[in-house]
C-alpha cells in the first residue's frame, strides 16, 4: 500500500478546514471591509491616516515598537447606568419611582439628587433593568436616559473607551495590534497625548518624561547640531541637562512622522458593534450655561452693526 | 515488522488506542460546540466579545437621540472646511457663524443662503465680507440641512429657534430650483 | 565502494564501517544542518542582546540596527528560519532518503534548497537589521527574502518526494506520516501568509488573522509533525499496532485541532474567530494526554545509549505545553496572561523545549550513521544537555511566574504602567541568565556539529587524494 497520496490527501483535508475557516472566510469578511458611520453622529468612520502619520506607521513597523505596545484594547462587560435628566413635574411619583429603583435613597439623599441633576441614579446594571428603569422613570414626567459604558482593565486604565474592532485598523499596512505589553497600550495614544512636540521629547529621552520608564531612547532619530545663538524652530524644547550642552537636538523626518503617527492613534468612536453612549455629564449643564455668553455675543453684534 | 503493521493499518483494531481519550475527545467536543453556539455570533461580522449573539448587541444599542449629533456631522463634512469646525470662520474665506446676525435672525433668510449661495457684500459682526458662497446645501436632504442649520444656531453659545424639516421643504419649494445667488440686500427683503 | 576504502583516512578517523559509505545526499544534508546550527547560534546571540537591553535601556541604543524590536525580531527569525525549519527539514529528508536505496537521484537538490533557503535567510536577517521587518510575529521576513526561502523549501521538499517515490519499503511508519505531512504543510501554509501579505495584501486586520494562522499553524502544527515524527522514529517506544493507533490518533487530532489555534481571545475580530480558536485550543489536551499514553508506555528500562536525554525530555515538553495551553483556555486564563511574558514563556517552551530538544536529539542520534562517524567532542553533547535544560528552567519559570504577576497587574488599573513594568523585571534577570545558559549551549551544538563537517571534508579529500593519487604511486588498494 503506498500511503504517500493518502497522507497527502489526509493533510490536505485538515488544512483545507482551517484554511476555510481562518483565511477564506476572513479575507471575505474582513478584506472587504468598508468604510462605517458611527453610531448618532454617523461621521465616516475611520478615516486614512494622514501622509505623514502613514509614514510614521512604517517607522513604527521598521524599529519593532510592536514588541511591547499593543495596539488592541479588551472589553470584558458592558455596564449600563440610568441617568436622571429631567425632574419632570409629577415630583412625589418621582421620588417613589427612585425610592423603588434604589431602597437606600433617604429623603436627603433624594434631595440631592432632584438639586443636582443630570444625575446618575441606577450604577452597574444590565441593559434590561435599565430601559425598565427609565421606562419607570419617564411615566413620571421626569426624563431619564439609559448610558452605556463598555468596561474591563483596559479601559478602566484609560487606554480607550471601548474594545478595538475590525474597522478601526481599516488603512493599516501591515496591521499592528501587537501580542505583548511591555509598555502601554496604543490604540488610543492620541486620545491620551495629542502633543507632537511630548512625543518627539519622549521618544528621545523616554525617562525624562515618564518617570521610571523603561522604554529605550530613540536617539538614532534625532540629530544634534551645534547650537546657534537662537535656538533654530525645529529643536525640541528639552529640559536642561538631557542634550550635550552646545548642542541642541533635532527631529529627523522619520521621528516626526513616528511622533505624527502616535499622536493620531485614536480608536474610539462608537460604532454599532462596539454600543457605547457618553454620560450627559455636567459639561452638559455647562453648555446650557454657556449661551448667556452667545447671548451676549449675538446682542453686541447687530449694535456693532 | 511491516506485517503486523499493515494488518493494523486497516483500523480494525483502533480501539487499542485507550478508550478514555476517545471518550474525553467526545465529551470536548461537545464541551466545544455547545461554547460555540453560546458565544461565537454564529459568524456575525457585528457581534464581538462580550456580546455572544446579535440579539444581545441590538439591545445593547443606545437609543437614538442624544444632542445633534447629525447636524454636528453635516456641518463637519459640507460646512467646516470654509466655516471653521468652532463656526469662527476663516480670513478671506467665510464670515464667522458664531453670533452671526444672518445665522441667529430669521429662518427664512438663514434656510436660503445654502439653498441658492451668497455673492456679493455682506456685513457680518460689522464687518464686512465679499466673497461668493455656493449653493453648498442645494443638494443635501432636507432633514440634513434642517438639522446642520440648527447645529448652528444651537452650537458654540448660539442660542436660536430650530430649524424644522418643513421649513427648509417649503423654502425649497419657493426658490422652485433657483440657481443664481442672493445677494445680501435681496435676502434682507425677506421677512 | 567500502571495500576499496583507502588506509589513509582510516587513520584519521578510526571507523566502522567504511568511510566512504555515506550516501551522495549526505553532505549536502550536512550542509543544511550546518547552516541550522550557525543561525541557532545567531538567534540565542540576538535573543540575548535583546533581553539584556532590559536591564539597561541605553544598552546598543543608539544604533538603529541594533534597537530591541530589530534585534528581538531577529532572533526569533533566526531561530525559526534559520534552525527549526532546515532542521526538521534535514530530518525529514533523512527519514525518507533511509528508506530508498542506498544511491537515490539528484542529490544536488538538496545543496541547490539548502543554498536558496540559507541564502534567504541570511538575506532576510540582514533586511530585519536594516528595518525591513514585515511586522507581521513569527513572519518578520521581508517580502523581498520570502521567495529565495520559498524556493528553498520547494526544492527540498521535491527532492523528499523523489526520495520517498524511489523508496523500497512500501509500508511507511507512523514517523514517515509525520514528517510527510509536515513536509507538505510548511510550504502551504508559508505560500498562503506570504502571498495574502506581502503579494496582495489583505485589507485591514484581515493581515492580522493570516498572521496569527501561519502563526498557530507553523508553532502547534508543523513543529508538533516534526518534533513527534522525531519522537516516534527515535525513542524506543512500545512497538506494535497500539503504538501506531496512537500515532495515528495525535496524527489527526493534532492536523485537526491545531490547525485553528493561534488567535488571541482578546484579537479585535469578530467573536466566531476567537471562539472558535479557544474551543480547539482546549481539543489539543487530546493529542496532549496521547502523547502522554504514548511516552508513558515507552520502555524505559531497554535504555537505548544512543538516544540521547534530549527526546524523553521533548516529549515531556510538548505534554507540559499542551497542558497549559488547553487547560488555561479552557479556563479562560489568558484573560489575566494575555498580553504577558507568558507567552514569551510558552513559546519558548513549545519551540525550544519541545521542538528544539526533540530535533537536537534527532541530530545527535542520526548524524553519526548518516556520516559514519563519531561526534567529535561527546562531552559535549551531554554538557549542552545541561545547558539547554537549565537555560530553559531559568527562562521559562520566571516568565511564567512573571507573566502571571504581570498580568494581575495589568487588570489593576491602581497599578501604574511604571510598576507593572518595574515588578515583572525583577522575573527577567534570571531569565537572562537562562537566555545566556541556552547561547552558550547552542555554541557547543555549533562547535560539534562543525566538527563534524571538518573532519567529514578531511575525510572526503584525504579519500579523494588516496583515489586519486595513490594508484600512482605504490599499490595502496586492499
Amino acid at each position: 500500500m503506498n500511503y504517500g497520496p493518502l497522507i497527502f490527501l489526509a493533510a490536505l483535508f485538515a488544512l483545507s478546514g482551517s484554511w476555510l475557516g481562518f483565511v477564506v472566510t476572513p479575507s471575505f469578511q474582513l478584506g472587504t471591509l468598508q468604510q462605517t458611520n458611527t453610531v448618532g453622529a454617523g461621521l465616516t468612520y475611520p478615516l486614512a491616516r494622514p501622509g505623514l502619520a502613514q509614514q510614521g506607521l512604517q517607522v513604527y513597523r521598521a524599529n519593532g515598537c510592536v514588541y511591547c505596545h499593543s495596539q488592541m484594547v479588551t472589553q470584558e462587560r458592558t455596564l449600563c447606568e440610568v441617568v436622571l435628566t429631567e425632574a419632570g413635574t409629577n415630583t412625589t411619583a418621582l421620588v417613589a419611582a427612585l425610592h423603588k429603583l434604589n431602597p437606600n435613597y433617604n429623603q436627603e439623599a433624594l434631595d440631592a439628587v432632584l438639586k443636582s441633576l443630570p444625575k446618575t441614579v441606577v450604577f452597574n446594571t444590565t441593559k434590561t433593568k435599565a430601559d425598565a428603569a427609565v421606562k419607570e422613570l419617564t411615566q413620571t414626567t421626569a426624563k431619564a436616559q439609559v448610558v452605556i459604558t463598555p468596561a474591563g482593565p483596559d479601559i478602566a486604565r484609560g487606554w480607550g473607551k471601548r474594545r478595538s474592532v475590525a474597522e478601526d485598523y481599516l488603512y493599516d499596512y501591515p496591521t499592528l495590534p501587537g501580542a505583548q505589553r511591555v509598555g502601554p497600550d496604543l490604540a488610543n495614544a492620541g486620545a491620551r497625548l495629542p502633543d507632537v512636540n511630548w512625543h518627539l521629547r519622549h521618544l528621545y529621552a523616554p525617562a525624562a518624561e515618564v518617570k521610571g520608564s523603561t522604554m529605550p531612547p530613540y536617539r538614532f532619530l534625532f540629530e544634534l547640531r551645534k547650537a546657534g545663538l537662537t535656538p533654530s524652530t525645529q529643536a525640541l524644547q528639552l529640559s536642561p541637562g538631557i542634550a550635550p550642552s552646545g548642542w541642541e537636538v533635532v527631529p529627523r523626518p522619520e521621528a516626526v512622522a513616528l511622533a505624527t503617527y502616535l499622536a493620531s492613534l485614536r480608536a474610539d468612536a462608537p460604532l454599532y458593534s462596539t454600543p457605547l453612549s457618553s454620560a450627559p455629564t455636567a459639561s452638559a449643564s455647562a453648555d446650557t450655561n454657556a449661551p448667556a455668553g452667545g447671548a451676549n455675543l449675538s446682542t453686541n453684534a447687530p449694535a456693532a452693526k | 515488522m511491516s506485517n503486523p503493521m499493515k494488518s493494523s493499518a486497516t483500523g480494525e483494531n483502533l480501539a487499542q488506542v485507550p478508550v478514555w481519550l476517545f471518550i474525553l475527545l467526545f465529551v470536548l467536543l461537545f464541551w466545544g460546540m455547545y461554547y460555540f453556539d453560546q458565544n461565537s455570533g454564529w459568524f456575525n461580522a457585528h457581534v464581538y466579545s462580550p456580546y455572544r449573539n446579535v440579539a444581545e448587541l441590538q439591545l445593547y444599542q443606545p437609543a437614538g437621540g442624544g444632542g445633534n449629533d447629525r447636524g454636528k456631522a453635516v456641518y463637519e463634512n459640507v460646512c467646516a472646511l470654509c466655516h471653521n469646525p468652532d463656526g469662527n470662520g476663516k480670513p478671506n474665506q467665510a464670515p464667522p457663524l458664531v453670533g452671526s446676525e444672518w445665522v441667529l435672525g430669521s429662518p427664512a433668510r438663514m434656510i436660503r443662503i445654502p439653498l441658492a449661495g451668497l455673492a456679493g457684500p455682506v456685513m457680518v459682526k460689522g464687518q464686512e465680507w465679499n466673497l461668493a458662497m455656493p449653493a453648498m446645501g442645494a443638494a443635501l436632504p432636507d432633514d440634513d440641512l434642517a438639522a446642520v442649520l440648527t447645529y448652528m444656531r444651537q452650537s458654540w453659545g448660539n442660542k436660536a429657534s430650530a430649524i424644522t424639516t418643513e421649513q427648509v421643504k417649503a423654502i425649497r419649494a419657493e426658490l422652485g430650483g433657483r440657481s443664481q445667488p442672493f445677494t445680501a440686500d435681496q435676502l434682507q427683503q425677506v421677512p | 565502494m567500502s571495500q576499496k576504502q583507502p588506509s589513509p583516512s582510516r587513520a584519521e578517523a578510526p571507523l566502522p564501517g567504511g568511510a566512504l559509505d555515506t550516501p551522495a545526499w549526505a553532505f549536502p544534508l550536512l550542509l543544511l544542518l550546518a547552516g541550522a546550527a550557525f543561525w541557532l547560534v545567531v538567534s540565542s546571540g540576538f535573543s540575548l542582546i535583546a533581553s539584556i537591553k532590559f536591564h539597561s535601556a541605553n544598552f546598543l541604543a543608539d544604533c538603529a540596527e541594533l534597537t530591541y524590536g530589530r534585534v528581538r525580531a531577529v532572533g526569533t527569525n533566526a531561530f525559526l528560519y534559520g534552525f527549526c525549519v532546515p532542521a526538521g527539514t534535514a530530518f525529514g529528508l533523512w527519514q525518507f532518503a533511509r528508506l530508498g536505496r542506498s544511491r537515490l537521484p539528484l542529490p544536488g537538490l538538496i545543496a541547490v534548497g539548502t543554498g536558496f533557503w540559507h541564502v534567504g535567510v541570511a538575506t532576510g536577517l540582514l533586511g530585519i537589521l536594516r528595518g525591513d521587518l514585515s511586522g507581521f510575529e513569527n513572519l518578520e521576513m521581508p517580502g523581498y527574502a520570502v521567495p529565495l526561502l520559498f524556493l528553498g523549501i520547494v526544492v527540498l521538499g521535491l527532492w523528499g518526494c523523489l526520495a520517498l517515490h524511489e523508496r523500497q519499503q512500501t509500508v511507511l511508519e507512523a514517523s514517515h506520516w509525520y514528517s510527510l505531512a509536515a513536509l507538505f504543510w510548511f510550504p502551504w501554509i508559508f505560500s498562503t501568509a506570504s502571498l495574502l501579505l506581502f503579494t496582495f495584501p489583505l485589507r485591514g486586520i484581515a493581515q492580522s488573522v493570516i498572521a496569527w494562522w501561519y502563526s498557530g499553524n507553523l508553532l502547534i502544527v508543523w513543529m508538533g509533525l516534526v518534533g513527534l515524527g522525531a519522537l516516534l522514529a527515535l525513542l524506543p517506544l512500545a512497538t506494535g499496532s497500539r503504538q501506531r493507533h496512537l500515532a495515528l490518533f495525535i496524527f489527526w487530532t493534532l492536523l485537526l485541532f491545531g490547525s485553528w489555534v493561534g488567535i488571541p481571545s482578546a484579537a479585535p475580530l469578530p467573536a466566531w474567530m476567537p471562539v472558535t480558536s479557544r474551543v480547539f485550543t482546549v481539543l489539543l489536551l487530546v493529542p496532549a494526554c496521547a502523547v502522554a499514553v504514548l511516552l508513558v508506555g515507552s520502555n524505559s528500562k531497554e535504555r537505548d545509549l544512543e538516544v540521547p536525554p534530549f527526546l524523553r525530555f521533548a516529549g515531556g515538553f510538548f505534554v507540559l505545553y499542551g497542558l497549559i495551553v488547553s487547560i488555561g483556555a479552557f479556563l479562560h486564563l489568558d484573560t489575566v496572561t494575555q498580553f504577558t511574558w507568558f507567552k514569551p514563556a510558552l513559546e519558548m517552551l513549545g519551540g525550544y523545549g519541545f521542538f528544539g530538544f526533540a530535533i537536537f536529539g534527532a541530530i545527535y542520534s542520526v548524524l553519526p550513521k548518516l556520516l559514519t562517524l563519531e561526534w567529535p567532542y561527546q562531552k559535549l553533547i551531554r554538557a549542552h544537555f545541561y545547558l539547554a535544560l537549565a537555560g530553559l528552567l531559568f527562562a521559562t519559570v520566571p516568565w511564567f511566574a512573571g507573566g502571571v504577576v504581570q498580568g494581575l497587574d495589568w487588570r489593576n488599573p491602581n497599578v501604574s504602567v511604571v510598576e507593572v513594568s518595574a515588578r515583572a523585571l525583577k522575573f527577567l534577570r534570571p531569565a537572562t541568565l537562562g537566555e545566556f545558559l541556552i547561547a552558550l549551549g547552542n555554541v557547543l551544538f555549533l562547535v560539534n556539529v562543525g566538527a563534524a563537517l571538518f573532519c567529514y571534508i578531511r575525510r572526503a579529500v584525504m579519500g579523494f587524494i588516496a583515489r586519486t593519487i595513490a594508484p600512482a604511486g605504490v599499490g595502496v588498494k586492499l
